[in-house]
């Protein structure tokens, strides 16, 4: 790639790029030890955890028991550091509800959201890409304003209203469709279409944006005039320049859909950790309620730094502009 | 003393920018579309037809007027109670549209202080701010604001701090980046030689070149606010019954949406009709005033 005409990477240095990972990566574990405390002290703040394990109705001395057996009397300091260390090698304590490793019930329940977030960010790539191309070749015609329309559309529908008349539409009148459960593919088609469509516009804007930068530049004059087939130019070279950015946002998204999939899960009552962690808050089930937080902002910090570096990779600038 | 067109980026003058809104399209849709919908709360007490909270158990679950079976007395049916529905519509458009202003009145004070800081101050500042951020950014939102409503009970006021809270990372994201640019810009050096405080710089010099770029966020994070605040009551974490808040008439309608599917669209629609409309409004603002074009 780096021997396209014109292409952004011309041959910066390289400890520039070093410098600005190790910042990058600094910045990513500050980060998921605030989250981590964030986390840890949602549980004081919502109250004693030794009520919410032995129940509002238990004795002075039960929740006695209670606090010596979990080790709620010690500081907070080491308690913190108790949990940290144990989260960091994956043992996110006991249910309060349901007296089961909290590992174990997020094991259980990640495929279905790593499942769905995926094929809802594959379902907002195949329509964002194509669709952001087609409305910068036929920029200001009536394709690029339908583009633009249908994109705003996806912005303004409210995600879980949408899934829930596909519900009606697809589950009760046509039956072509399961409304909840997820136990094959069929169960996943409404879900992804929702979220997916909810996921489209900004990177189908973003397609658009670096199509018409790309298709205005010198170098696919150049390749243009160099008589290069138009498939080719459109494809070969502006679309491979316009991309990257997108597959870097999609990385985000696809973070931000982990977390961001409680209502369509709970909406279709997929059994992921959207819907685990709403039943979680229902019950006040604390650790789950961390782990899933901690699980997710993990998961978000690593696709931003991966993100960031694909970006700052493409465009030296954004090396320089951050922190320094 | 200085003149706004001195800046590169000034705004062209206010008659100019306000012909070429009218004369864009979607602009004008979105702001006539908001505009009836902000008038339809504000006199909610005087045009709807019944009282929005006023149950009638003999007159449950009256279908809407493109049934047969309809009851001319409520256009758009009644709901499990018998409260009449396009009076519930009507005030429920209030709700949304108090959550979405209050949100972002909160939500970008503290977004362009922190971006303002940012981008004047830079280095350590800076650095803060960029951490803080990264936080703010990788807290997955829905769940922390689900808890936290969970844990201190649902309310209004609960709704629009916690939304208030959250929701000023794009406020903060793009007063910054303005900043930077500004702050190299002659005129902000000028005021500074002449040895302006830093206050008279950051309020005089550098917030009314800000105006723009914060309008165009302050729609998309208005029609944020309100998708969750509707998302929350739904799950029951939101509002409080019985405020008619379209997101709590949608979560009344699950149990009936297969049977009565239209207590279920009717709510969704003046939702989706009032977040086209925000949509259209911060399009047009976008393309007139060519700011914020990254978002």
């Amino acid at each position: 790639m780096a021997g396209t005409p014109g292409h952004p990477f011309n041959g910066t240095s390289h400890s520039e790029m070093l410098r600005f990972t190790v910042i990058r990566l600094g910045l990513a574990l500050l980060t998921l030890v605030t989250v981590s405390l964030v986390a840890f002290f949602m549980t004081w703040v919502a109250g004693d955890p030794a009520i919410a394990i032995a129940g509002d109705t238990a004795s002075a001395e039960d929740i006695a028991a209670v606090r010596d057996h979990y080790g709620l009397d010690r500081p907070l300091g080491v308690q913190y550091v108790d949990w940290a260390s144990r989260a960091l090698r994956g043992d996110f304590g006991m249910s309060f509800h349901f007296d089961r490793p909290v590992a174990d019930m997020l094991a259980d329940r990640l495929p279905v959201t790593l499942r769905l977030a995926l094929s809802s960010i594959l379902f907002a790539i195949c329509i964002a890409i194509p669709l952001g191309v087609l409305a910068a070749v036929y920029n200001n015609t009536i394709i690029d304003r339908a583009a633009l329309t249908f994109a705003i559309l996806g912005q303004a529908i409210p995600t879980f209203w949408f899934a829930l008349m596909m519900m009606i539409f697809f589950g009760i009148t046509l039956r072509w469709l399961p409304i909840s459960g997820g136990g094959s593919w069929k169960h996943y088609v409404m879900p992804t279409i929702a979220l997916g469509y909810f996921a489209m516009p900004v990177l189908m804007r973003l397609t658009r944006a670096g199509m018409l930068e790309a298709l205005d530049s010198d170098y696919i004059r150049t390749a243009r005039a160099y008589g290069l087939p138009a498939r080719s130019v459109l494809f070969r070279h502006a679309l491979r320049n316009a991309i990257l950015p997108v597959v870097a946002l999609a990385a985000v998204q696809f973070g931000f859909m982990l977390g961001g999939s409680i209502v369509i899960e709970t909406v279709f009552s997929l059994p992921g950790i959207g819907w685990l962690g709403y039943d979680a808050i229902l019950r006040g089930d604390l650790p789950v309620v961390q782990a899933i937080l901690l699980l997710v902002a993990s998961f978000y910090v690593v696709l931003t730094f991966l993100s960031d570096l694909l970006n700052a990779a493409i465009d030296p600038r954004l090396r320089r502009v951050r922190v320094g | 003393m200085i003149d706004e067109q001195d800046t590169p980026r000034a705004a062209a003058p206010g008659r100019v920018v306000l012909r070429r809104m009218l004369r864009h399209g979607s602009f004008t849709i979105g702001a006539t579309l908001l505009g009836v919908i902000i008038l339809i709360a504000i006199f909610a007490p005087l045009i709807a037809p019944h009282d929005p909270y006023a149950t009638d158990l003999t007159n449950r679950l009256l279908p809407p007027f493109w049934h047969d079976d309809s009851d001319p007395a409520h256009l758009l049916g009644t709901d499990r109670v018998g409260r009449d529905y396009l009076s519930r519509v009507m005030y429920g458009a209030q709700v949304s549209l108090v959550i979405g202003f209050l949100t972002v009145i909160i939500s970008c004070v503290i977004g362009s202080l922190i971006g303002v800081a940012a981008g004047y101050f830079g280095g350590p500042v800076d650095a803060l701010v960029t951490y803080i951020l990264t936080t703010r950014l990788s807290l997955p939102l829905f769940l922390v604001a689900l808890a936290i409503v969970a844990l201190s009970g649902s309310s209004l006021t609960t709704v629009i701090l916690v939304l208030g809270f959250f929701l000023w990372d794009q406020f903060a994201v793009v007063t910054r980046s303005v900043t930077q640019q500004l702050r190299s810009q002659d005129y902000v050096k000028a005021a500074r030689a002449m040895g302006a405080s830093h206050r008279r710089i950051i309020f005089r010099e550098l917030l009314p070149n800000l105006r723009e770029p914060l309008l165009v966020v302050a729609t998309v994070e208005m029609a944020n606010a309100i998708i969750l605040e509707a998302s929350l009551s739904f799950l029951g974490f939101g509002v409080q019954a019985p405020l008619p808040s379209w997101g709590l008439m949608l979560s009344d309608a699950r149990e009936f949406m297969f049977f009565d599917p239209w207590l279920m669209a009717i709510p969704g629609c003046a939702l989706f009709v009032l977040l086209l409309a925000i949509n259209f409004t911060g399009d047009g603002l976008r393309d007139v005033t060519g700011r914020g074009a990254s978002l």
